[in-house]
Formats: structure tokens, sequence, C-alpha cells
């Protein structure tokens, strides 16, 4: 089974052979999440970096920032029963032109804001691959039959 | 006869082949630019093409437009619409035509080059509306932005035949950008390919060169159409409305921004406005 996780969502799955994609990042980003002792897998994935850009779609649906997004999460993932402590997790995305002007920043500051949060929750180095700022359209995974991340850049896959 | 050479003499044949920018749209657009605009002929024109009318309609139901009722006919549309929204939906209802298959070659598939179009639209709309442009200059942006990888259309077969010699120059030569690639292959670049096209319908100079300049950042900060078109392409893609092959494959004017007087704020303004009118449009389709 293949669940799509569209720009502001999340996704978590536990214990189900599941695999989660996220659409083309642009320059936003996803943070998959799979922690293989307790079998929980999650992806979220935001475009737009901080609670003031929080898009309400249609009544009481809203497609969320990272600032918004990240804690619900998080939050959601620590229900579940996922070990921050053991679980691997990939910071994906944060795409960029070949010369990205400064002013042009979305980038660096969606990114910025998946750092800050990260850190508020686990041990920064620890258990964190960040994969970022390349020059092609990116998509990441979470595959929690073969407990894996993955992501796809231009075609390529490269699992982590 | 070189191999480009052979390549490159068949692209411009294939430009033939694209179906002309219909003359409905053209004297609908004509129509609009009056000071008196005589609505049930316009819908008389419009309705004579029924591709474009069924288009109209379904854009125009688009909750993106926020029209208090479903719309079933042109002349309804027409009262609650204003003249600006009249031209982006006939412009659109055009190009839905033009990118109804998937772009192979590039990586894209109908719906989302369709939906990146749309969404450069409505960027690129934000942007001249805040820049205070004429009704000319939006109309001219509207064409712009909405037809500005047209290109890819007549191009996309003979990337999709080259696309090993594609990877191996990308490859080989990371520091090279997409253009670079596509004039070493193919002898010539979507933009250039799309601005001929237009060329060869009678569009004004300024639409041309706007799609000829929309991934070259010495052209495209040489006219204010022109990098409203480019930084709509590159807000679209940032938000993760495009992709393909070539995105983010691309040099970036240092002073685009400056050169549009447009500062970090409101280029979050047009992100997250850009993001919600076009998600809320997908939803329509």
């Amino acid at each position: 089974m293949v669940i799509k996780v569209p720009k502001g969502f999340y996704q978590i799955i536990k214990g189900k052979e599941a695999i989660l994609k996220t659409e083309f990042l642009g320059s936003g980003v996803a943070i998959g999440m799979v922690d293989k002792i307790n079998e929980i897998g999650g992806l979220c994935y935001y475009v737009l970096p901080y609670k003031e850009h929080d898009i309400e779609i249609e009544d009481g649906e809203l497609v969320l920032s990272g600032e918004s997004l990240i804690p619900l999460f998080f939050e959601e993932l620590e229900k579940s029963g996922a070990d921050f402590q053991i679980a691997k997790m990939v910071v994906v995305g944060a795409s960029v032109y070949k010369n990205n002007p400064k002013d042009l920043e979305l980038p660096e500051t969606n990114l910025k804001v998946a750092k800050s949060l990260i850190k508020k929750k686990i041990a920064f180095e620890n258990n964190v691959t960040f994969k970022i700022n390349f020059n092609c359209q990116v998509y990441a995974e979470v595959n929690l039959k073969e407990k894996s991340i993955k992501i796809n850049l231009n075609g390529k896959e490269e699992i982590l | 006869m070189k191999k480009d050479d052979k390549i490159l003499e068949k692209i411009f044949d294939k430009v033939d082949t694209i179906p002309t920018f219909p003359k409905v749209a053209y004297q609908a657009l004509n129509l609009l630019r009056e000071e008196d605009i005589d609505f049930k002929k316009l819908e008389k024109i419009i309705k004579s093409d029924p591709g474009i009318t069924a288009n109209f309609l379904k854009i125009v139901n688009s909750p993106a437009f926020g029209l208090p009722q479903k719309i079933d006919s042109l002349f309804k549309a027409f009262m609650f619409l204003g003249i600006n929204q009249i031209k982006f939906i006939i412009i659109a209802s055009v190009a839905k035509n033009y990118f109804e298959k998937d772009l192979i070659g590039y990586g894209m598939k109908a719906e989302e080059i369709w939906l990146h179009s749309i969404a450069c639209g409505f960027i690129a709309e934000e942007i001249a509306f805040d820049l205070g442009l004429s009704p000319l200059k939006i109309e001219a942006v509207y064409v712009a932005s909405v037809l500005h990888d047209i290109g890819k259309i007549v191009l996309d077969l003979y990337t999709k035949l080259e696309i090993e010699d594609f990877r191996k120059i990308i490859m080989e030569n990371p520091q090279w950008d997409f253009i670079q690639v596509e004039w070493l292959v193919l002898g010539v670049d979507h933009g250039l390919v799309g601005a001929h096209l237009l060329e060869r319908w009678r569009f004004p100079k300024t639409i041309c060169f706007a799609i000829r300049a929309h991934h070259d950042p010495d052209l495209m900060i040489q006219d204010e159409i022109a990098s409203i078109t480019g930084l709509a392409n590159i807000l679209a893609n940032m938000i993760g409305i495009g992709g393909g092959v070539d995105v983010f494959n691309y040099r970036v004017p240092d002073n685009l921004l400056k050169e549009l007087n447009i500062d970090v704020k409101k280029v979050y303004k047009y992100l997250k406005s850009g993001l919600y009118k076009t998600l809320v449009f997908q939803r329509g389709f």
C-alpha cells in the first residue's frame, strides 16, 4: 500500500507494511522517520516555514507550515510509541537553484525551522541524516516493509 | 549534415504541427480590450469553440475564483468576473489543450505541467497587480506565464530520444545548467522554441521575449514582463508545483528581486497565495 503525503501534512504508520511517499518537494522539506524496533514509520512534508503561512484550503482543512506541522508530527509519533533515541530520521529537500540568490531564502528558512524543532526534540547529531540543497527534483519515501527511508533524485534512488 | 543540425531541422518542422493559438481566443482578448465590452458578443465568440467553452466553465467553477454559485453559462460567468479574470481564464482554457499529454522527455505528467503553468499565472498575476502594471501588460504577463513552457511540448519527443545524451552530459558537467545541456544535445532550448512558436502566432514581441528569457538570467532582467514570468516560474517550483528533469538546474539572476523592487516579505506573500490558489484550483480538476 502506498500512501501519498501531500504538502503541509504528515502520515504515521504502525505495524503495517506500507509505503509513505511525498510529492515533488520543491524547496520544501520532508522529515522521514523509521523506528525499526517498534515498527513505526512517519513522514511529514511542508513547503512554507512559519505559522503565519498556514493555509486553510476548506473549512477546517489546513495545509500546515513547518513550524505548525513538525511539533504535531513529533507528538503523534510519540503517542504511537516511537522512540526518538533509536529511530532513524532523515531530513530531505530544501532544493535550490544553481546559484540561489540570498533573497530567495525559502530553502534555507525551511531548513532552519526543521533543524530548530528537531534540536528541541532529540540529541541533534545522533540519528539525523540531512539530504538537502540539491539542484534537481527530489521525492522522499518511508518504507516500513523494508524499514528504510529512501530519496529519489531525478529518478535515481538512494536508500538511507 | 551533423546530427544536431538534423534534430534542429526536425524540431522546427515540428513547430508547424502544433495547432495554432485559436482565433476565438484572439478575438475574445481583442474584444476585452475595448472600452465598452459587449458581453453577448463575447459569449458568442467563445461559444463558437466548444473546447474552450468547456474548459472555461470548468475553470471558472474552480474554488480558486471564489464565485458564490455554480456557473453553467458563459454570460453568467462574465457577470461575476472582472475583465482580468476573464482574460486569465481564456488563456488558461487554451493552455489546457496544449498541455494534455505527459512530457516524457522532461519527466512531467500532463497534470503537473498544466498545474505548474496555472500556478505561474496566479503568482505572476499577483506580482503584476502589486507593481501596478497596465491592463495590457497584465494580459501579456498572463500569456507569458501560462505558456512559458510551451516549447517543451515541441522538444519533448527529441528530449526523450536523446535522454541518454542528456543524462551523460549532466553527469559529466554538473556545473552546466539545463539550457546549456539543451543547446549541446538539441541545438536549441525550450524557451527559444516557445518564443519562436508565439512569434509565428503573431503575439507581441514582449511576450515572445519573456518566454525566450524565462531561464536566461541575463535576458530575464532586461524586461519587466520577462522578470515577472521568470520569478513566477522560480517561485512555483519552490513551492513544489512543477518538477521535471530540469527543475532547479538553472541559474537565477542575483538581482531579480531588486530589479522588480520586490522585498523578501512580498516573496512570502506570493508563495503563500500562489500555493493557496493552486491547491484550491487543483481541487476543481
